[in-house]
């Protein structure tokens, strides 16, 4: 291949898998940072009533999806009863069942999350989406008394407004702190709660045909039992909705404000039932967003989501975690190996050792690997004056090995230093081909040779331990596997480096200076 | 004070070659990975040389199988001096040199006496493949031990010099002579503490010497200075070292010489992976020189003409 196309491959490679990661994080929103957070709320709705001995059919509304909230899943108990979701426009859950006598309570469960910045590439949504056109409301049923007040009251209103903007803000207004006039006092009546301000509102406002709606929704501020709806009104003033809280005549959405419902039929009917009651509790918990966005934060899941590590079972993502880690120790290994200069004994001895010192911390591991290599060479050198063949004095080396791992660990144990039985995670085999290698280095090639091998390749087996220990490393080698690409690339330049190493730089520092 | 690192500028404007560009511009560059069982398998450089005639240490026997290790004083019987090498051994590994045997007992250069238990542990080891590269099975050479060139062997105390010629595309790029120390334990290594000495390809004297990566002047054991050593056959050595070329077509090539006191100079080993500290003996970088030999366009001269336009090249570089 010829250079610049290898550089281009190369760098193909390297952003592909820089590409596909900043994909994940910014369509899919998958966090970059391992912890990261998404509150969630459970929302529980339970409806109480009382069965009269009859068939009995009710229909409830359930969240629209999505409005300012995403809903994660939903679950129903309906004891006895069968139950049916329509989908369409408006959610409902019906719920029904050919007799039943007695209290009766049911319940529907939604956990919602709000999508922060990132996710989707979106903001958080405090605003609803955009309704079609507006109709005119149908005109209000009211009793004659009802009507004579409610005009006077519009009248009133209408002398001192412009458009159906400044006429609802005055209604508002009037509702909450009515003006010293018989009109108002009558119109209101004893009606003071949220709800039933909210009606007579609505009342209002059909009267003078001005098209509006009716929100329900929870206001979640902390855990709570037993809440109730807080009612909102959307109003057209002529170019647009607004929102408005009749209790506080504020405009827009409250702050966390779990918007159930928005305008459409009545939240609850029933029939053959009666004392109907639906009271909300919702709690709070944090899920980690990462477990969010493999769910696909409750949308029609991504193609790169199914074939993401997390649509394997438990047990092989487990694999995974440690088999995506090595190419980081391999990267860390090349580069100390070509660029630094660092020489190892075994290619890859340092990575099998760097993977046990995750079992047992990087001083225990050093000190349990110094002790058996140590050991393991004392025997092996008595092993070399027996005159024995390659593969049995190998295999006579392993069982010493481990004999010593055994005899460490019932040391350590009966010393109470559990650490000590880590020793078994390291790999056997490895540790004899080391004490076999270095021990033919020092018969051979000297001591310092055998040495300078040895500390080498721990130098390398503790900083490829730090790189593949990072929690972020082990994060994002797992959720971003992609990246793996780029660690590829990299690697695949660094075998076309051919600059001097560093240990080099020093090899050669008594080269006489050109003139 | 001490300097512990020089930078890479002025080592790039000393022309020096470092591990990485080696492999990959001039060992991946120019050695063709089928021909290095050429050099890997001394058996099979041996065969090579004595076909074409190149001058190399005389072959007593091989010993293939485990159940000729028995039967190890057969092959021996009328040889007191000879030497055991694995056949593809790397890094000097595995050789065992006899300089006299008394029945069974034999003796090493250092005076070591060895019974014939332990040569024949020694031999088996080789055949285990415990010297060899990967640790595959091989197979133990035994071959003359060379009666050196008393000029020749007198340049070291304990164990025996050697010549490395660095040849490049057939053309000599560099010399050293790598003299064991009392340090190297009588081993031609350079790791192990044997000093490596420049040699001017123009005219054969030796400049300046380097042991474990620094420079000396002076031969550490005899406190001579090195730029009274000079080579004899020194035309004869390079025209060898460049044959080396013709059988193996290796472009990038150490060859080992030894000068026998009878025959001269004697081909030892090829290698196909030659080491950088032929530079730091030379005190000079070798990618200027490998520039020059690259101009050079296709090889066509005979070894003699490829020696004499490299000397003359290089003289006085």
């Amino acid at each position: 291949m010829k250079y610049s196309a290898f550089r281009i491959f190369v760098g193909l490679l390297f952003f592909a898998g820089i590409g596909l990661t900043l994909y994940k994080n910014q369509v899919l929103g998958f966090p970059l940072r391992p912890g990261e957070q998404t509150e969630v709320w459970e929302i529980e709705a339970r409806i109480d009533f009382e069965a009269m001995g009859e068939a009995v059919r009710l229909s409830f509304a359930l969240p629209e999806d999505p409005l300012n909230f995403e809903l994660l899943e939903e679950v129903y108990v309906s004891g006895p009863f069968g139950l049916e979701v329509e989908r369409g426009d408006l959610r409902r859950a019906n719920w029904s069942i050919q007799a039943a006598e007695g209290p009766v309570t049911l319940f529907y469960r939604a956990s919602a999350y709000r999508e922060t910045a990132g996710a989707r590439g979106s903001s958080r949504r405090d605003t609803l989406p955009v309704l079609d056109a507006p109709e005119a409301p149908p005109p209000p049923f009211l009793t004659d008394f009802d009507r004579t007040a409610a005009e006077a009251v519009r009248d009133d209103l209408l002398a001192q407004s412009s458009d159906s903007g400044t006429f609802a803000a005055l209604l508002f207004q009037a509702l909450r702190d009515p003006p010293e006039n018989s009109n108002y006092a009558a119109l209101l009546g004893t009606r003071a709660s949220a709800r039933e301000l909210a009606e007579v509102a609505r009342d209002m406002l059909a009267l003078q045909e001005i098209p509006h709606r009716l929100i329900r929704g929870l206001v979640l501020e902390q855990d709570q039992r037993r809440g109730s709806f807080k009612f909102l009104i959307e109003v057209f003033d002529g170019d647009r909705w607004e929102v408005i809280d009749p209790e506080t005549g504020e405009t827009g959405l409250p702050p966390d404000f779990f918007v159930w419902q928005r305008g459409g039929r009545s939240n609850l009917d029933l029939e053959g039932g009666r004392g109907s009651e639906v009271s909300f509790s919702f709690i709070q918990t944090n899920l980690p967003t990462a477990m969010l966005a493999r769910n696909g934060f409750g949308r029609e899941s991504d193609p790169i989501l199914d074939f993401s590590l997390y649509a394997l079972p438990i047990g092989e993502q487990g694999v995974f975690k440690t088999l995506l880690l090595i190419p980081i120790g391999a990267l860390a290994l090349v580069f100390i190996r070509n660029v630094i200069g660092v020489s190892t004994s075994g290619t890859f001895m340092p990575i099998l050792i760097a993977i046990a010192f995750q079992e047992t911390n990087v001083l225990p591991g050093l000190v349990l690997f110094i002790v058996v290599v140590g050991v393991g060479l004392l025997i092996r050198s008595w092993l070399s004056r027996l005159n024995l063949l390659l593969v049995p004095r190998i295999s006579a080396v392993v069982v010493v090995v481990i004999l010593l791992m055994a005899a460490l660990s019932i040391a350590s144990h009966k010393l109470g230093l559990e650490r000590g039985l880590t020793v078994t995670f390291f790999p056997t085999i490895i540790l004899a081909w080391t004490i076999e290698r270095l021990s033919i280095l020092w018969e051979e090639h000297g001591q310092r040779e055998a040495l300078k091998l040895g500390f080498g390749s721990l130098l390398v087996a503790v900083v490829a331990h730090f790189f593949m220990d990072a929690a972020m490393v082990k994060y994002l080698t797992f959720a971003f596997p992609e990246l793996l690409l780029s660690v590829l690339a990299l690697i695949l330049m660094i075998g076309q480096y051919s600059g001097y190493r560093l240990l080099e730089l020093h090899r050669f520092r008594g080269f006489p200076k050109a003139e | 004070m001490k300097q512990w690192f020089t930078t890479p500028r002025a080592l790039k404007r000393m022309g020096v070659l470092a591990m990485n560009r080696r492999n990959i511009e001039f060992i991946f560059g120019y050695n063709e990975r089928s021909r290095y069982p050429m050099v890997d398998d001394k058996l099979e450089t041996k065969r090579l040389a004595e076909a074409a005639n190149l001058k190399t240490p005389p072959l007593i026997g091989v010993v293939k199988y485990h159940y000729e290790v028995a039967k190890l004083t057969d092959k021996l019987s009328g040889y007191d001096e000879f030497v055991i090498k694995p056949s593809k051994g790397s890094a000097g590994k595995g050789i065992l040199v006899i300089t006299g045997r008394e029945g069974n007992t034999f003796l090493k250069g250092n005076g070591e006496r060895l019974s014939l238990k332990s040569l024949q542990r020694h031999t088996a080891n080789i055949l285990s493949g415990l010297h060899s590269l990967g640790g595959q099975p091989d197979c133990a050479m035994i071959e003359g031990r060379i009666h050196f060139a008393e000029n020749f062997a007198a340049l070291a105390a304990h164990g025996v010099p050697d010549l490395r010629v660095l040849v490049f595309r057939g053309y000599p790029a560099m010399a050293m002579l790598r003299i064991p120390t009392k340090a190297s334990d009588g081993k031609a290594n350079l790791h192990q503490g044997a000093v490596g000495v420049g040699v001017d390809l123009a005219n054969g004297h030796a400049s300046g010497g380097v042991q474990f990566n620094k420079l000396i002047k002076k031969h550490p054991d005899f406190d001579s200075p090195f730029n009274e050593i000079w080579m004899e056959n020194w035309e004869e050595l390079l025209v060898l070292a460049s044959r080396a070329y013709d059988i193996t077509k290796l472009g990038y090539l150490g060859v080992d010489l030894v000068i026998d006191a009878r025959h001269g100079p004697q081909v030892l080993e090829l290698n196909a992976r030659p080491g950088l500290a032929i530079q730091l003996a030379n005190g000079c970088g070798l990618l200027p020189r490998l520039e020059k030999l690259k101009a050079l366009g296709a090889v066509t001269e005979d070894a003699a003409a490829r020696v004499s336009r490299a000397r003359e090249m290089f003289r006085g570089v």
